[in-house]
């Protein structure tokens, strides 16, 4: 899941990116306002968290720009305002939700994960297919009630392919998604991992769970054969 | 069935086309990429064999799978850097430099204290064009700055950070690379 970060504080963007990149989400920052909203129009996003008081161009103009063109992607804002007319204008202007400024990590962690569920009902702390089961939260899977070892990239690639179960996606979008670069890359890096993931994920279970789509890309779901 | 000649032809040229397309497309999206580069990056304090050792490790599956060796040698303290464009960077230079090495080839990465900088020695290097470009811009923004080196490969030097200056926290464990 790929998130960008507008906060022109960079010790704070940073603390931010740190935790949420600890949590296997693909992070952005820009630092201020006229980037953000350029990045944000641009690149293809699951959620924004924007501070209001930006330079160059304010958190809510940036919202008000964004709105007409992207309106599902999830904004959760941040605020050091303390006024409760400062929140509502900034509902009003399109934030899904908002934290005020001196916040706790795992408060904006679990807003965060309460937006990304908000915006794809799917979504939950603990994804299921079939008997494949990733615990967001406890940073585990299992299968078949074997606990499976991954590294922090095999993770976000499978909690990527889980959360768009029985939907085809190519390369492109993993690379886009996972490894936060907006272009092909030259090496088949994503195969590779997709490899290792049908190693760990997909042999000793009985029914195979991560397919080719062949000229387009890999899907994960229950269906049997490879997918033509 | 028989095809004639001039049908084939143009499905040959159909499919150079295709290719061409495809090319376009994906020198497009770099020069994206390098127009949305954050020159103006905040440098903080980092643990710089901590940073590149996990960046290695990403890709050390790559290396794997194509007999290619990542040699790793990064005996050094804190830098200043802006970690994602370093990152960015640094997949950016090993995708490049995998890509077109041989199997049993090597990648070499050095980072050690050279006086009041730290530098990062890359060998061989990558080949020229639009990617390299985009490497050494997303290592200018992560507070390098690239040089070529006389032995072959490049040299990037970073600024030492300063005593005075706190790390940033690191949420990643410092791991032992395991390549090849």
């Amino acid at each position: 899941m790929r998130i960008l970060v507008v906060e022109d504080d960079a010790a704070l963007a940073s603390y931010i990116r740190k935790g949420l990149e600890s949590e296997h989400y693909a992070v952005d920052v820009a630092l201020d306002g006229e980037q953000g909203g350029l990045m944000a129009a641009n690149l293809d996003y699951d959620l924004l968290v924007l501070d209001l008081n930006l330079p160059k161009l304010d958190g809510i103009s940036l919202l008000r720009n964004l709105r007409p063109n992207k309106p599902q992607v999830p904004v959760l804002v941040l605020t050091a305002r303390p006024r409760v007319e400062d929140r509502i204008q900034a509902l009003d202007s399109g934030a899904d939700d908002c934290i005020n400024k001196p916040f706790s990590y795992s408060e904006l962690s679990a807003r965060v994960r309460a937006l990304m569920r908000r915006g794809r009902p799917t979504v939950e702390s603990v994804l299921h297919v079939g008997d494949l089961q990733l615990d967001r939260v406890e940073r585990k899977v299992h299968r078949n009630g074997r606990r499976i070892e991954l590294t922090g990239k095999e993770f976000a690639l499978l909690e990527y392919l889980m959360r768009n179960t029985g939907r085809r996606i190519t390369r492109a979008m993993i690379i886009e998604h996972v490894w936060n670069i907006s272009f092909d890359t030259t090496t088949n890096v994503v195969d590779v991992y997709i490899n290792y993931l049908r190693k760990k994920v997909d042999e000793g279970s009985c029914c195979r769970l991560i397919h080719t789509v062949r000229g387009v890309g890999y899907e994960l779901s229950e269906r049997q054969n490879e997918v033509a | 069935m028989d095809v004639s000649p001039a049908k084939l032809e143009s499905h040959q040229v159909l499919g150079e086309c295709l290719q061409l397309t495809d090319e376009l497309i994906q020198t497009m999206a770099v020069i994206r990429e390098m127009v949305s580069v954050d020159e103006t990056a905040a440098l903080v304090a980092c643990d710089g064999d901590v940073l590149l050792h996990s960046c290695v490790e990403e890709m050390v599956p790559v290396a794997r799978e194509r007999g290619v060796l990542i040699r790793l040698d990064a005996k050094t303290g804190a830098i200043e850097c802006n970690e994602a464009m370093f990152r960015r960077a640094t997949f950016v230079l090993l995708d490049g430099m995998l890509a077109v090495l041989p199997r049993g080839g090597e990648v070499c990465l050095r980072l050690e204290e050279q006086d009041d900088c730290v530098s990062m020695k890359v060998r061989p290097g990558m080949c020229d064009g639009l990617r390299q470009k985009l490497c050494w811009k997303l290592m200018h923004a992560a507070g390098g700055s690239v040089t070529n080196c006389a032995e072959g490969g490049v040299v990037v030097l970073f600024r030492k950070a300063s005593a005075r200056q706190p790390l940033q926290d690191s949420l990643m464990d410092k791991r032992v690379l395991t390549s090849s």
